[in-house]
């Protein structure tokens, strides 16, 4: 089963590598990235946090316009362009598919990532080395790792919505509203959950169904350790980190059974 | 032909950089505002992994503005609008230390307002880095300088005195500011503690003759207390105390001046007397 699926992964890893758009947007990227050699000049004290931000923002907005744009279309693609019908006419079922398409964009993603993490690293390096340390004091790679870690698990969260929705309808805009819309959820939700957290006039039930939200529409920034870059502190990289994995992988497992579930009843017309 | 055939495009080019041209003039000289940024709670719901790089770059606007501030401009026209961004932004990401030192440089020495609006921001900043020395030292600053509340500062200090590696500038800073505000038992208290707790022979000299003035205020405290007894009232200034209840007020050279807030004797800086206020902020 693996094997059918990595094969189909490998494929959708390729194809993703041959778009121009996407060679494209890398290099749009990396430019934004080595900007940062800039961007720091207009900071005048906490220059060190505001780069690592910097960074880790970009590799946040390539990873979302990879999804949006790319991402989105995959599965819509194989229906526009019958590919679906000569992947689904070999040996291979719709869970299969799923998974590989997911497994595919998933590993364009790590690469992705990790060459934005790579180049990210150098710029901060060479911002580190041209000031005085009391300007950007600690550097700590495994911060550092950990923080594109988070990043990429939220990006991941995102992919299996991608594919829940491509499931359930036709056509890769309506998928990007959709996603857009969850995205804008995601975001939004612990800002109202904050809001209603000290509030005894309101129904207790309202913070229950708020919670309940937050588990079908996670808090991203529960994932978000840019703060950690120039961190000292290896205590708190521990901390929290099993239930976060554990919250990735369930998450991760759960929308990829339901997108499976859902594309073996979809019509492929 | 050819030529007449494309004239009306020239003449096109030639009104668009016109009407560019006047667009521009209008544009540089129109007076520029600092326009209030949307609330911390807005901004943390749409920037979601952005918030950080998002209040970076609303701190970047606000310093670009202060850069470009005309000579002479009034601060009070901007500094609402400057307080209530360092709010948002503050609030958005509290890590950031930058608009911190920001508010404080420029916002502080604007009005008691502004100061008050200063300290409020450093609230934050005492959450995010609750060991941190150089905040309670902003805040304690802009209440005895700019906010005339000497006790308050003082109690600012004094807990910011309390906090690992805190030099013993900030339990004196205590006193004197309590002394100041006319609690003359609580600073020689204060200063009996620092005596008792630092090793360094210098630190204790000056203690000691600190605690010498502080007592001497104290007896022109109890003057005041006997005046009161005797007249029903408070003396309208401390030289009425002479010489029915005083041979003469005390004087202490550089390091103090009395003041007198009925029913209060306190001990002021003579320099901070002295200073005026903050001129508005400039640039050349």
């Amino acid at each position: 089963m693996m094997r059918k699926i990595c094969a189909l992964a490998r494929l959708v890893c390729l194809d993703g590598l041959r778009r121009h758009a996407l060679i494209g947007l890398v290099f749009l990227s990396f430019g934004l990235e080595a900007g940062g050699l800039v961007f720091f000049d207009f900071i005048p004290r906490d220059i060190g946090r505001a780069s690592g931000d910097f960074i880790l923002s970009v590799g946040w907005l390539t990873g979302l316009l990879f999804l949006l744009f790319h991402a989105v279309q995959v599965m819509a693609w194989d229906e526009e362009r019958r590919t679906i019908h000569t992947f689904l006419a070999r040996p291979i079922s719709r869970t299969q598919y799923v998974l590989g398409i997911f497994l595919g964009l998933a590993v364009l993603l790590l690469l992705l990532n990790f060459a934005l993490g790579l180049l990210g690293y150098g710029v901060l390096l060479l911002i580190k080395s041209s000031l005085s340390s009391v300007y950007f004091q600690h550097l700590s790679p495994l911060h550092y790792a950990l923080s594109w870690g988070g990043l990429f698990c939220i990006e991941l969260m995102i992919l299996a919505i991608i594919m829940l929705f491509s499931g359930l309808v036709r056509g890769g805009f309506p998928v990007l509203l959709l996603t857009v819309s969850y995205a804008f959820i995601c975001t939004g939700l612990p800002v109202v959950r904050a809001s209603f957290a000290n509030r005894p006039d309101l129904p207790s039930i309202l913070p229950t169904l708020l919670q309940g939200m937050t588990a079908l529409f996670p808090d991203f920034s529960r994932f978000d350790f840019k703060e950690l870059i120039t961190s000292e502190s290896t205590i708190n990289v521990v901390q929290g980190l099993t239930t976060d994995l554990g919250i990735l992988v369930l998450y991760l497992v759960i929308v990829l059974w339901a997108a499976a579930l859902v594309y073996q009843r979809r019509d492929l017309q | 032909m050819k030529t007449i055939r494309h004239l009306p495009l020239v003449v096109l080019m030639v009104a668009y950089s016109l009407v560019f041209l006047a667009q521009e003039k209008l544009f540089l000289d129109r007076p520029v505002n600092l326009q209030p940024i949307p609330t911390a709670s807005f901004l943390r719901a749409t920037t979601g992994y952005l918030r950080q790089l998002t209040s970076e770059i609303l701190f970047v606007q606000s310093s670009v503005f202060l850069g470009g501030v005309e000579a002479g401009t009034d601060p009070n026209t901007y500094a609402p609008a400057l307080a209530h961004n360092y709010q948002q932004i503050t609030t958005l990401y509290p890590q950031f230390i930058d608009p911190y030192y920001f508010a404080q440089a420029n916002l502080s020495n604007v009005s008691p307002e502004m100061a008050q609006a200063t300290n409020d921001i450093l609230i934050t900043a005492k959450k995010a880095y609750p060991t941190d020395l150089i905040y309670p030292f902003f805040q304690g600053f802009n209440l005895f300088r700019y906010l005339d509340k000497p006790l308050e500062a003082a109690e600012v200090f004094r807990q910011a005195s309390l906090l690992p590696e805190a030099p013993p500038m900030f339990s004196r800073l205590a006193a004197i500011l309590t002394a100041q505000g006319g609690q003359l038992h609580a600073a020689i208290i204060s200063l009996q503690v620092m005596v008792r707790t630092t090793d360094d022979e210098r630190i204790k000299k000056r203690c000691y003759k600190e605690m010498e003035m502080f007592r001497q205020a104290l007896k022109v405290q109890k003057a005041v207390n006997d005046f009161y007894t005797d007249h029903h009232r408070y003396p309208g200034s401390l030289d009425e105390l002479v010489p029915g209840f005083l041979p003469a007020l005390p004087t202490f050279g550089d390091a103090f001046v009395l003041t007198w807030n009925p029913p209060n004797v306190g001990l002021k800086r003579p320099y901070l007397a002295k200073t005026k206020p903050s001129a508005p902020l400039s640039h050349p």
